[in-house]
């Protein structure tokens, strides 16, 4: 076997004459040895942020904000839920389709939510001007949040959202737009002006700052029956890891998002309309303007209360199928994290999968985060595709001038190698000699240029580095720069660089393989 | 018996557009055991006879024949291992591997050989670099030694695998006339005990007279021979 691999060639001599040849040619080695040096541990590093990012993304977006699947209604027909003006609908059959998802047992968390957007109608009044201030933000259950991505926040005034409470928390970068457009400082409810807080113009204008702690908000839902509703300002946040990524998302409570998106209940709108429902929309539809004289066609206020009684309301409307908790099932989408060590892609076609089974493939679908918020995927990728190409140049670079720096070796030492073959060395000597050389220096050096990278990444990640620019928020995969290194990067670190050693020493064991016998006669 | 045969060989080379006749139709023969001079001024075609018996050049036409078989056509590997097992080689400039000590670069040919025991390539090496009177620099770097000393070293590696044929190019143009006659000599005794053929180029009188037999090339062709 052993001689198989050496051609029955005496590997012994072979890495003497190597090992010994890299001392005689010091400068050569020290020059290959730098490009080595260098090469290794950009390439460490440059691995090492990937790693980073890949890990930062999981960490502070798909598990801090996101999760692994998200559940979208088939109302949507593109999987991305950011990057276009299509309405998300909302989850038909949820209880069926929750019913489905709890069963796996890939399945962590089960996260529903509202996500929409609205315009805040009296936010231009202090001003006088006429533009309407757009709003989005996730509709949650306080109490579920707070548990589940509670870390994925940063309260800066205020409050976070208790259980049960109507309000809304605004993030920091739409206080200052607000501010910086309308000149209205939005405060929580019963907060005071934080000087620390203030903006430098709005600090110069103190004595005369607007001020306002409540929001009318109206859906933009696109079905025509959004509604517009006063919501109390709870406090001002701003996401911890990812917040000048995902800045434009503000927090509404569950029924507050509902209601301005004009999802009213599940039980009424999804499955049991009832008949004096069904008269209305086709009142609707014959003549809208009977609607304007019927009084009975206006909810009261008590419906859209936090405490409303569900089952009393419905009742009253002559509707038997009861909600089965306050949960009234009405979210435009999932959000579902995966147990540690869960495939991706094979819970998402295994949801798809049991959807079908079930029937619920008409209301429902399983897509990866990958591709519900490919906006920031998207992002994450370029700057990932952007290092590796980093790494690739590096690479490439490395290996051009290991290729030349050998191949001058090897036309150096002509004499030296057409006299082993005059003496009997066969090519496949002398190639593995030039392959061992290249081995030597890839270890010693490359193992260094390997070490220096991964004290680099440890120095670098002890540094805490943090950034709020967006640029370099989608590089690190969040505000921290958080190179890592473990097992995975360090073997892929050793392949790289024995790929760039392989590489780099074909064409020298070319041109040292052409060196005849004769040639060392005429160097003579 | 002849050790090498040559029939009509003929050597070209091209310089530009020009095509120099290095060899123009050269026949001869070498008995086996033979202490051979060729001798010939500068460009008449000495080291290019040597090269093309040596199996590192080929020839344009014509016939080589060495120990039997015939080269031209020959694989390199083949060739390769033809030089190994029958050829030994003695440089005008010594040609020894700079990061191998003494020692290491005697047995050098002999580790490239397969199948010989450790044991046997240490008697062999030991035994040469006895006879050759190096001993005492065996853990010595080329660059450690004088000119003759090299050349010695040389001699060793040439005769450790006990070569059918030796051929030296020049072997004394490098060293002064001493040491260059000393070689002369050791080469001269080796032949005799050991039977190996020895054929040396040289255009230096003072060297001829130490061969048995000298073949005269001018011009590409051989002139004369005798002893």
């Amino acid at each position: 076997m052993v001689s198989l691999l050496t051609g029955g060639i005496n590997m012994g001599l072979v890495n003497k004459i190597s090992f010994r040849n890299l001392f005689r040619h010091k400068g050569r080695s020290l020059s290959i040895g730098f490009v080595l040096v260098s090469g290794a541990f950009f390439m460490t590093l440059g691995n090492g942020t990937v790693a980073g990012l890949k890990n930062n993304l999981d960490r502070n977006l798909v598990k801090g904000l996101v999760g692994d699947i998200t559940l979208l209604s088939m109302e949507k027909k593109q999987d991305n839920i950011t990057g276009n003006t299509e309405q998300l609908g909302f989850l038909k059959n949820y209880k069926e389709i929750k019913d489905t998802v709890l069963n796996k047992e890939y399945v962590e968390r089960f996260t529903p939510i509202i996500l929409g957007s609205a315009s805040m109608l009296d936010i231009y009044m202090g001003q006088g001007q006429s533009d309407l201030e757009g709003i989005r933000f996730f509709g949650i259950d306080p109490e579920n949040f707070n548990r589940v991505y509670g870390n994925s926040i940063e309260i800066i005034e205020g409050r976070p959202l208790n259980k049960g409470e109507r309000g809304v928390l605004i993030n920091v970068k739409l206080l200052e737009r607000i501010y910086n457009m309308h000149d209205v400082w939005l405060l929580p409810t019963d907060g005071a002006v934080i000087k620390e807080n203030l903006l430098p113009e709005a600090l110069s204008n103190i004595n005369n700052l607007i001020t306002r702690n409540d929001l009318v908000l109206m859906g933009i839902s696109g079905s025509m029956t959004a509604t517009d509703v006063r919501v109390p300002i709870k406090g001002i946040f701003r996401y911890t890891n990812m917040n000048e990524m995902f800045n434009t998302f503000n927090l509404v409570d569950i029924e507050t998002a509902r209601e301005c998106m004009g999802y009213l209940s599940a039980e009424e709108m999804v499955t049991n309309l009832s008949e004096e429902k069904k008269s209305l929309f086709n009142a609707v539809d014959q003549n809208p303007d009977s609607l304007i004289f019927e009084n009975d066609v206006f909810e009261t206020e008590e419906s859209y209360d936090s405490k409303t009684d569900y089952t009393t309301i419905l009742k009253q409307k002559g509707i038997t199928k009861k909600p089965e908790s306050r949960d009234s099932g009405i979210y435009s989408l999932v959000q579902i994290d995966l147990t540690p060590g869960s495939n991706l892609e094979h819970a998402v076609t295994d949801l798809n999968k049991s959807f079908m089974k079930a029937g619920l493939n008409e209301y429902v679908r399983a897509v990866s985060w990958k591709h519900a918020w490919s906006s920031f995927y998207g992002n994450a990728k370029i700057n990932q595709t952007l290092l590796m190409v980093f790494v690739y140049i590096v690479y490439f670079a490395a290996v051009l001038m290991m290729a030349n720096a050998l191949s001058m070796a090897a036309m150096e030492r002509t004499t030296e190698i057409g006299t082993m073959r005059m003496v009997g060395s066969q090519k496949g000597f002398i190639a593995r000699m030039f392959v061992m050389e290249t081995s030597f220096l890839s270890l010693i050096f490359g193992g260094l240029g390997i070490i220096l990278g991964i004290i680099a990444i440890k120095i670098l990640a002890g540094m805490e580095l943090t950034s709020t620019s967006f640029d370099l928020q989608t590089l690190f995969g969040g505000n921290q720069y958080c190179p890592q290194v473990d097992v995975n990067g360090i073997l892929t670190g050793i392949i790289q660089l024995m790929i760039i050693s392989i590489v780099a020493v074909i064409y020298p064991v070319i041109v040292a393989r052409r060196i005849k016998p004769l040639d060392a006669i005429k160097r003579n | 018996m002849d050790i090498i045969k040559i029939s009509n060989v003929k050597k070209d080379y091209s310089l530009g557009k020009t095509t120099v006749h290095a060899l123009r139709g050269v026949d001869l023969d070498v008995q086996e055991g033979d202490f051979l001079s060729i001798v010939g001024a500068s460009g008449s075609g000495k080291t290019t006879l040597l090269n093309i018996i040596g199996c590192v050049d080929n020839a344009t036409s014509g016939s080589v024949t060495i120990g039997g078989e015939e080269i031209n056509g020959m694989k390199d590997k083949k060739l390769t291992d033809l030089r190994l097992y029958k050829i030994g080689f003695i440089f005008q400039t010594f040609n020894l591997i700079p990061v191998l000590n003494i020692r290491e670069n005697v047995e050098f040919p002999l580790l490239l050989m397969k199948n010989l025991k450790r044991s046997e390539i240490n008697k062999r090496t030991e035994k040469l670099i006895e006879e050759v009177g190096i001993k005492e620099f065996i853990k010595h770097r080329p660059s450690e030694l004088s000119g003759g000393q090299r050349q010695r070293v040389a001699i060793a590696r040439a005769l450790v695998t006990n070569p059918d044929i030796v051929l030296a190019d020049e072997p004394t143009a490098n060293l002064d006339s001493e040491t260059g006659n000393n070689i002369l000599e050791l080469m001269k005794e080796l032949n005799q005990k050991e039977k190996t053929t020895f054929i040396f180029s040289t255009h230096d009188p003072e060297v001829i007279k130490y061969a048995n037999e000298v073949v005269r090339i001018k011009d590409g062709l051989i002139a004369d021979r005798g002893n």
